[in-house]
């Protein structure tokens, strides 16, 4: 196996749930050496969470935990003890990176603040994701996805105009995902600045912040009042998901050449400069009509069709895929997108691939997701030189 | 002050719209030398979201706040001076990125093999919306579609209602995909010496996002749909109206002792010993009681007031805000997540930042520049043009700081 880009740059991740161990996949999958860090005492909560093999609990056997933590080593630590806390500022003292989010308080509460981080690694990087920031009115406000999609601005600009306003992407948590993203590149900012000086740095992320950049154009729209109409819109048409023979297609026109083009290729010339269909908001007004039109042509045709005649007539039209259409799509396909990863207590299980394809330091699956202090052995005695009777000790004593 | 974080680091920046730009304007914001070319045959297709005035094409805010810490040349690259240009700009930049249909860096013969030869250790991203390669390399496409193709839309929406798109949520997500490969390469270079090709499918990052959909599927063959608002281990979880028009509170329910907090602090301590909502499989089973139920009290509350209520007993609730009015929200104005930048044109406006903070290398925000604002900066201080070289471009309309036609977006 040759270095990949960030061998050798150790990590401690103690996060759990998604945001905080998804950030230290992301280094992880481009070779950085991440040490999970979890609780005996059950591990991470994210072990609790689904989907598991057939629906049957087992906190080795988590979707959640597997996936968000590939490539890692596992250690337990129990950071309520003093002796935890004394092993912990040892493991710092190792570390490049520190990837935590526990609510604001809590790292503090255990004596963990960044200064007191910094005191112990002076060049140490500790990145701190929260619901809302270390500060501010609402920092210590209760959030999930819901409230923080709400709070950022994102779930006001969807759904149907007569109904409740709706989150994006239901069960899956993204905005935890995108905090993650999003701490990665800041850890990667403060690791590029550590180089040059020595120094490391506290990064916090915002999860309502980064909401609020998702939904870009309606925000964005308030830097320049001449636009705010538009942002107050929910329901937009088209651009939109309509139905056709076998599922669905986006629609996606956003100029006005788009329009033209989808009146051509729909075969109603006649609409293309029509002031009552040919803007966002005409059509929006008209939308009865225009389904009346467009709900034919679609219903005759599957969404590969579609597909293809956009092609042809370069109007931006999706299909509008599940997770089994992904996986048949013959784009990912071709680029060999899904990877198979062994998991001793899931089997074999499909996956997403690279984020992003780097020709000299790819994105790489070295191990799957550890056992629950599946590596105390190896770093508690080969990082930090603990012997086996320290290590039963500290078993013994409930710290790992 | 300490020194940014990417100082010295020059980005020459080809991409347009949304998601390539929002990553060098934080890359610029971090320190870089972000230098966005145009020309004045194509500027940046979305710069032409207002209706048509003078000098409008600098008027659209999207644009302005996807284009902040940034320099702006023009260079016709239909023509071999412009190419020159550009291959002599590369030459003197670390990283170059672009989100064309690849068909176009092709047809201008600036291509990886091609920029590699002049600069040896550059790292491109080349961010076209399918990938490089596979049979849809030259499809076009906007955040919408990917986000459609990618699987997020069909998770999004009613429980009874066709997916609903996101709305865009795939430029920014991309974007910060890219700028992170970005610092990864720049990390390898430093060891190495050694550039490298960064191929960016925007579908295969959001794809990202859906592993655990993915690793159901495997493992139990369940393709996960919409929930509308709902939530397979919360309840009651969703949106409720309060006193107003369109106006809504966001509730998230994930334990029995949240939702005893909730039942007094709506006043019906009795609510908490009805069977019906007892545990959370039952309050699952009878949402749309309780939903009404819920719905009932926030009805008769102000949105933000409820919220402070019911999060001072314990429990997760959100205000659904209004995202054009976010920069009067007090939590977003207290850690200053705004902030002002006066521009020509448009005058002084609120610009949103990045979720991210830095003790160390606060993040430092510039104005969008005008279209070719740093023509002279960039052909004459770093390229080394002279004054009557660089009149000679002008006259020859390889730059310039107008446009020559008003095209793009007028949706």
């Amino acid at each position: 196996m040759f270095a990949q880009a960030l061998s050798g740059i150790k990590v401690l991740d103690i996060g759990h749930h998604i945001a905080g161990p998804y950030c230290a996949r992301l280094l992880a999958d481009f070779g950085a050496e991440v040490i999970k860090v979890e609780r005996p005492e059950g591990g991470d909560p994210s072990r609790k969470s689904g989907p598991f093999p057939n629906d049957i609990p087992d906190q080795e056997a988590s979707g959640l935990f597997f996936y968000l933590n590939t490539n890692k080593l596992g250690i337990t630590l129990n950071l309520k003890t003093d002796t935890g806390i004394k092993i912990f500022h040892e493991l710092v003292k190792k570390a490049d990176v520190l990837v935590e989010n526990f609510s604001p308080s809590v790292m503090s509460s255990l004596g963990l603040s960044h200064d007191n981080l910094k005191a112990t690694n002076r060049s140490l990087v500790m990145t701190s994701i929260s619901n809302f920031g270390q500060s501010g009115p609402y920092r210590d406000y209760k959030a999930t996805d819901i409230v923080l999609q709400s709070l950022g601005g994102w779930v006001r600009s969807r759904g149907e105009t007569t109904r409740e306003p709706v989150r994006a992407a239901g069960a899956l948590r993204m905005v935890e995902y995108i905090g993650g993203i999003y701490a990665a590149t800041g850890t990667m900012t403060a690791l590029t600045h550590k180089v040059g000086t020595g120094m490391g740095q506290h990064v916090e992320v915002s999860l309502v912040e980064a909401v609020s950049t998702m939904n870009c154009y309606p925000v964005a729209m308030s830097t320049f009042p001449r636009n705010t109409g538009w942002s107050k819109m929910r329901f937009v048409f088209t651009p939109s998901v309509e139905e056709c023979k076998d599922g669905y297609v986006g629609i996606n026109t956003l100029t006005g050449a788009h329009w033209r083009d989808l009146c051509a290729l729909m075969g109603m010339p006649d609409w293309a400069e029509n002031p009552d269909y040919n803007t966002l908001t005409a059509r929006l007004r008209s939308r009865g009509e225009v389904y009346k039109r467009m709900n034919p042509w679609l219903m005759e045709r599957t969404k590969e069709k579609i597909f293809a005649e956009g092609r042809d007539w370069r109007v931006p039209v999706a299909m509008v895929y599940n997770t089994e259409d992904i996986l048949k799509s013959p784009q990912y396909q071709a680029r060999d997108y899904f990877v198979e990863v062994e998991h001793p207590a899931l089997g074999q299980i499909t996956q997403p691939g690279a984020s992003l394809k780097m020709s000299q330091t790819p994105w790489q699956i070295k191990r799957p997701a550890p056992l629950l202090g599946e590596h105390n052995v190896e770093v508690y005695g080969k990082l930090l030189g603990y012997d086996k009777v320290d290590l039963v000790r500290l078993r013994q004593g409930g710290i790992i | 002050m300490s020194k940014s974080p990417l100082e010295g680091i020059r980005i020459c920046d080809l991409s347009t719209i949304w998601s390539g730009p929002f990553c060098t304007a934080y890359l610029g914001g971090m320190g870089a030398e972000v230098i966005k070319v145009e020309s004045i045959q194509r500027p940046d297709s979305f710069r032409f979201g207002t209706p048509v005035f003078d000098n409008c094409w600098e008027a659209y805010g999207p644009w302005n706040c996807t284009n902040v810490n940034k320099y702006s040349i023009t260079l016709d690259l239909n023509k071999p001076r412009g190419v020159e240009l550009f291959k002599k700009l590369v030459s003197v930049s670390d990283v170059v990125i672009e989100n064309f249909t690849t068909r176009v860096m092709k047809n201008f013969n600036l291509t990886y093999q091609v920029l590699r030869e002049i600069r040896p250790d550059l790292i491109m991203v080349s961010a076209p919306g399918y990938g490089m390669t596979g049979p849809w390399h030259d499809h076009a496409g906007y955040g919408i579609a990917f986000e459609q193709t990618a699987g997020l839309a069909y998770l999004t929406g009613y429980t009874d209602g066709p997916p609903q798109n996101l709305g865009g949520a795939a430029d920014p997500i991309v974007g910060m995909h890219a700028a992170f490969a970005i610092l990864v390469a720049l990390e390898h270079r430093r060891r190495t010496g050694e550039g490298q090709l960064i191929d960016v499918s925007q579908i295969e990052a959001l794809t990202c996002l859906l592993g655990v959909p993915l690793a159901d599927y495997s493992m139990n063959k369940r393709v996960w749909g919409r929930l509308g608002n709902r939530d397979p281990v919360m309840a009651p979880h969703g949106v409720y109206p309060c006193k107003g028009e369109d106006i809504w509170l966001a509730i998230a329910i994930s334990s029995d002792e949240e939702w005893e907090a909730l039942c007094q602090a709506i006043g019906n301590p009795e609510l908490a010993g009805d069977e019906r909502f007892s545990t959370l499989p039952n309050r699952w089973r009878n949402q749309d009681a309780l939903d009404k139920l819920i719905g009932k009290w926030t009805l008769e509350h102000d949105c933000y007031e409820a919220m402070t209520i019911l999060q001072k007993a314990g429990v997760a609730a959100g205000a659904v805000a209004a995202p054009d009015t976010l920069y009067e929200e007090p939590h977003f104005k207290e850690r200053e997540f705004f902030q002002e930048l006066s521009r020509d044109i448009v005058g002084p406006q609120l610009y949103p930042t990045w979720p991210l903070r830095f003790s160390e290398t606060p993040l430092r925000m510039r104005p969008a520049p005008k279209l070719g604002e740093h023509n002279e900066y960039v052909l004459g201080t770093i390229l080394g043009l002279s004054k009557v070289e660089i009149e000679e471009l002008e006259n020859g309309q390889i730059i310039g700081t107008q446009p020559l036609g008003l095209g793009g977006i007028s949706a």
